[in-house]
Order: structure tokens, then C-alpha cells, then sequence
């Protein structure tokens, strides 16, 4: 069985219908109506231990309602969830120990007491043992420049000084799987780099699983090597990244720069599965098609005409590809 | 146990956080026991006791009631009303303890701390500024003090069912006034249960509120007799008992049901 197993998952989030102006309201306070609202609808799928996942896709489309369900925190309305063989909302404790929880917009360190304090209880209902505790908060400091925020309360620290603190306190516990909730949302480029050399090294060395959701498409090129993407609700793809660039990124852009475009641009050569686009006198673009032709080629055709002195092949990120699977503009 | 400890610790660290807040409770404690005073010196103007009571013992129990009523405007009920209004109740359950022992440590250690910093000064404070009666005996002073230790017992079931309640309303401050009123009229610490009409005496010492100040002050006082006394302290305990299993009955039902607002 994988680490964690995922069935047939459905939320549905009842809402009360408020009705427009006073006169509906006080009429709705008497005769409350509800409309049931599918939030998670239908999703499965496994992970096994060791994974980097990241769980994409637009506002609203249930991403923090998964979370929730697998942390144990939300009761699903159907289907099935198994954390390492436990169902979480029936042995939410048990599980508790075993995970750790970050998320973007919300602290689980003390408000009014310095962080350090925090740590400790935590080591405390952890059952963190002394020395791992030590070696685990000097790396984690190290890693996330935490030296100068420990002895100053939560209360004092800037938005991403505090993530960095809530995310080193999700993993002092050695935690089996991490879930992490929008956990760049908001911060500074500085925070987001030490987040995620943290987060990858938790991965390559500790073998931590861990699943988060962002909006920052960098986060997710840089952490996962697998993507689910959902979208109202359903799982609209799940792949490893590479796969899914490889599959949807058949288009690719090469950039020449050469001393003189001149002799290609007025000969109009063209070469099948390949468009140039001459952008200035020095400049080609070349957008060609990785199933018809491969980049040596192109290369190999230019160079006959005019002399190169650079090259750059950019393909679509990883963003633009989820962008056009949404919006079916493959 | 351990843990438990730790996380009273926690409480007591956040609530030193904020001590200058506690000069303005203290005063307002001091003020509104002087206020009663007053009131109770036009009562005796022009007689020496009253159902029993001397002005000596009234000014006990002024001092005693109104120190321990300082609690019921405050509670876990506020703080567990406002983990469900705003969502946080999610990373509360995420911690690897029950959300009950976490609900029960905080109300220890706001407990602790009320003791310390709010209940000892300022009933020494008044005691020496107003005078009134010490305790009647040292097993009345014992009894006194096992009585507002279990009043705490039944003041958490009280504040959690009241913080449960605000998951029905999704306000979470409009319970939370209706019980500090409540509390204060069915415990005595307004006017003295014993002022009350007979029957209403009756009913109100055998509910659960009576334990949280009437009770205790009437032991300090020596009113009851020791098999009085230990009769109300076993009220007390049926009380906490029946709350124990009312609070986690309701808590099972309501968690099943939290939406965890927010994310
Ligand atoms: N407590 C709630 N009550 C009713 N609807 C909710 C509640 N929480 C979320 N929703 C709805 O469920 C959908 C999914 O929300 P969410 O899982 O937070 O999305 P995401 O995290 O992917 O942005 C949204 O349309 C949201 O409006
Ligand atoms: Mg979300």
C-alpha cells in the first residue's frame, strides 16, 4: 500500500442561501435554504514515500479542501482516504505525529512568546529525543537564516521570517510527509529561495514526502518531480513533470544570434516543421516542432547561411503548459 | 503529564505577555469591590447582621466573590469560540494532542495565572484596605480551596459548551456575554444566594453554578457545617461529572461537523 491512498474523494460544502436585501434575510432566518456546493469531486490517486508533488490548480478549485481531508481535519462527504494504512480524521492524533502542516495565511508557533519557545513545546509533544532536536534546529537555522529570529516572539517578525519559522517547525519532528498550503504566498524573493533549498534538501537527503500547493509555478518546477492538476473539483491530469513538459511542450523556440541574418532572410530557405522569424538584423527565431525535427538540425541549417555566434532554446514553462491544458488551447 | 505541564507553561508565558493589561483588571476588580462595599454599608447602616451575616462577613464575601467572578468574563470559551469563527480550530487539531487536553491546559494555565497575578494580590489588597473575616477554621480554609479547585473543573465544561455554541451562531462573542451574566446571577457573586426567595435558594444551590462562588465562600465563612460542606463539595463533583459527559457528548457532534473556515 502507498503512503498515502486517496479514493474516490467528494466534499460537498453546505451553504446558506442568504437571499438579496433585509426582507430575504429575516425570511431565510426562518426558512434557512441550503445549496450543496462540490468542492473536491471524485479524486483518487496514491503516493508513495519519497515523493515531491505538486498539487496545482486555479483559485477555488479545491486544493486547500484535499489538504484539509488529508490532515484530518475536514470529514470527506464520500470516499476514502489511507495515510500510511490510517484513516486520519479516525486516528487524527496518531497521524498527527507523523505530519507535519504549513500553511501560507496561518501561524502554529505562539503568537506572543519567541519562537524558540514554540520549538520546544513542540519538541515536547513531538517526543522529540534531545540530541535530534539539537542536530534538527542547527541545520534547520543554518539553512533558513534563523539564527536572529529565535529569541524575538512571532508577534515581531515579517510575514516571510514567519514562514520560515512555521516551516522548520513542521519538520523538527522528522515528520513522514509534510503538506504545504500556499506556503510562498506573499513573501519576499529571499524567504522563497531559503523555503525551497530547505524543502529540497528535506527531500533528496530525508527521503520526506511532501505534497504542496502553489501559485508560484518556480516552487513547483524547482520541488516536484510529479504534478496534479484539478480543476473544479477533478483531477484534470497527473504526471511527472517531465513527462507532462515532454508531452504538451512539442513546440520549442531556438534564438540565434549571428553576425548577419542577411543571407538566409533574402534566400527565404525554409526547412518543414520550422518557422524563422528574423527579428533584426542579428536576431533569428526559429519556433520547430520536437516531433517533425530536432534542434541539431535546425542548428546544422542556420550555421550553412550565416555564421553563429550564440544560441539560446527556451521551451514553454511548466506554467504555460497548465495554462493551455486548462483552457484546452492544445 | 509532561507535555501537559509544558503546554501550561505556554499559556502562562503568552499571558505575561501582556501584564500591563493586568493593572487595569486589577483596578476595576478593586473598584467594583468597593462599590459593593459601599452598598452593603448603607445595607447595615442600622442593623448588626443580616440572615446570619455580619458586615465583617459581608465584606468576605464581597472581597471572595467578587475576586472569583473575575473569571467569568473570561474562560476558554472566547478562545475556542474564535479557533472555530476564524478557522484556526484546524491548527489546533493538527497538534499531537487531544483538542480537549489542549483546551483543558489553557484553562489551567489561565487558571494559574489568574491566581497569581489577579486573585491572591488583589484579595490581600482588599482584605487589608476593607478588613472582614478571615476563615472560620483551618479545615474551612482547606475545603475552601478543594471547592474553587473543582469550581474550575465545572467552569471548563461551561465555557466549552458555551464556546460550542458559537459554532451553531458562527459569532463569537454574543454567547460569551450571555454566560459572565448568567454565571453572575446563579452563582451568587452578584447578590448572595441567600437573598434570594427560598425556593429559588433551593434550586439555585443544587445547580452547578452555586460551587463556583457561593459554596467556597460559605465554607471560608464556616455557614455550613462540615457534613454540609462535604455535601455541597460532592455536589460539585456530581456536577463536574455529569459536565464532563454533557461537554464531550456535544464536542464529538460538533467536530464531526467543523468547516474549517478559511485557506
Ligand atoms: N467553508 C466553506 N463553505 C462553503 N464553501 C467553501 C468553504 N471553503 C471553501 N469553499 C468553496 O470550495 C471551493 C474550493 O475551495 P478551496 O479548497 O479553498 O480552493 P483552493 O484552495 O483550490 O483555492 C471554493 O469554490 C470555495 O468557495
Ligand atoms: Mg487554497
Amino acid at each position: 500500500m502507498a503512503l498515502i491512498e486517496v479514493e474516490n474523494l467528494v466534499k460537498e460544502y453546505k451553504r446558506k442561501i442568504s437571499g438579496e436585501g433585509i426582507k430575504d434575510a429575516l425570511y431565510h432566518i426562518l426558512h434557512p435554504v441550503y445549496e450543496t456546493f462540490r468542492a473536491v469531486d471524485d479524486i483518487s490517486f496514491s503516493i508513495e514515500k519519497g515523493e515531491s508533488v505538486g498539487y496545482i490548480g486555479p483559485n477555488g478549485s479545491g486544493k486547500s479542501t484535499t489538504i484539509k481531508m488529508l490532515t484530518g481535519i475536514l470529514t470527506p462527504t464520500a470516499g476514502s482516504i489511507h495515510i500510511n494504512g490510517r484513516i486520519p480524521t479516525k486516528e487524527r492524533i496518531k497521524n498527527n505525529r507523523e505530519i507535519g502542516v504549513v500553511t501560507g495565511n496561518r501561524s502554529t508557533l505562539y503568537w506572543d512568546v519567541p519562537i524558540i519557545e514554540s520549538f520546544r513545546l513542540f519538541q515536547k509533544l513531538y517526543e522529540v529525543p534531545d540530541n535530534i532536536f539539537r542536530k534538527n534546529l542547527e541545520e534547520f537555522t543554518e539553512i533558513m537564516g534563523l539564527e536572529s529570529l529565535l529569541h524575538v516572539p512571532e508577534r515581531q517578525l515579517s510575514l516571510g521570517q514567519r514562514m520560515r519559522c512555521n516551516i522548520a517547525a513542521a519538520f523538527l519532528h522528522n515528520p513522514k510527509t509534510v503538506y504545504l498550503d500556499e506556503p510562498t504566498i506573499g513573501l519576499d524573493s529571499e524567504s522563497k529561495r531559503r523555503i525551497r533549498t530547505f524543502i529540497k534538501k528535506m527531500n533528496d537527503e530525508r527521503d520526506t514526502t511532501f505534497i504542496i500547493t502553489s501559485h508560484d509555478f518556480q516552487d513547483i518546477e524547482m520541488l516536484c518531480r510529479r504534478i496534479i492538476l484539478i480543476n473544479h473539483g477533478k483531477v484534470v491530469l497527473d504526471n511527472d513533470i517531465e513527462k507532462v513538459r515532454k508531452d504538451f511542450d512539442q513546440k520549442k523556440k531556438v534564438r540565434f544570434e549571428v553576425e548577419n541574418n542577411y543571407a538566409m532572410k533574402s534566400g527565404e530557405h525554409c526547412l518543414p516543421g520550422v518557422s524563422f522569424q528574423y527579428i533584426d538584423s542579428y536576431l533569428i527565431e526559429a519556433e520547430y516542432n520536437t516531433e517533425e525535427v530536432d534542434a541539431m538540425t535546425v542548428v546544422g541549417f542556420v550555421s550553412k547561411y550565416c555564421p553563429i555566434k550564440d544560441i539560446t532554446i527556451t521551451g514553454r514553462d511548466i506554467e504555460t503548459i497548465v495554462q493551455d491544458i486548462l483552457y484546452k488551447r492544445l | 503529564m509532561k507535555k501537559f505541564y509544558y503546554m501550561v507553561r505556554m499559556v502562562f508565558m503568552e499571558k505575561m505577555a501582556y501584564m500591563k493589561a493586568l493593572l487595569f483588571d486589577a483596578a476595576a476588580a478593586l473598584a467594583s469591590i468597593f462599590v459593593y462595599y459601599c452598598l452593603w454599608r448603607v445595607v447595615f447602616k442600622d442593623r448588626n447582621e443580616m440572615q446570619g451575616f455580619t458586615m465583617v462577613e459581608i465584606t468576605t464575601y464581597i472581597i471572595l466573590s467578587r475576586t472569583l467572578a473575575m473569571q467569568f468574563s473570561e474562560g476558554i470559551n472566547r478562545e475556542f469560540a474564535l479557533w472555530i469563527y476564524e478557522g484556526s480550530i484546524g491548527t489546533e487539531m493538527l497538534r499531537p494532542v487531544r483538542l480537549f487536553t489542549n483546551l483543558f491546559s489553557r484553562r489551567v494555565g489561565e487558571f494559574l495565572f489568574y491566581i497569581t497575578f489577579k486573585a491572591v494580590p488583589i484579595m490581600l489588597l482588599a482584605f487589608l484596605l476593607l478588613g472582614g473575616a478571615g476563615p472560620a477554621g483551618g479545615i474551612n480554609l482547606l475545603l475552601f480551596l478543594l471547592s474553587v479547585l473543582i469550581s474550575i473543573g465545572i467552569m471548563f465544561y461551561v465555557e466549552m459548551l458555551v464556546g460550542m455554541g458559537s459554532f451553531y451562531t458562527l459569532t463569537h462573542y454574543a454567547l460569551g456575554y450571555t454566560k459572565t451574566a448568567v454565571l453572575d446571577l446563579l452563582s451568587g457573586s452578584v447578590v448572595p444566594i441567600f437573598l434570594f426567595p427560598g425556593f429559588i435558594q433551593e434550586i439555585l444551590t443544587f445547580l452547578p453554578f452555586a460551587g463556583m462562588v457561593s459554596v467556597p465562600i460559605n465554607i471560608f465563612l464556616g455557614k455550613y457545617t462540615l457534613r454540609e460542606s462535604l455535601m455541597y463539595i460532592g455536589i460539585q463533583c456530581f456536577w463536574v461529572i455529569i459536565m464532563y459527559f454533557l461537554a464531550h457528548g456535544c464536542f464529538h457532534k460538533v467536530i464531526k461537523k467543523v468547516v474549517v473556515q478559511g485557506g
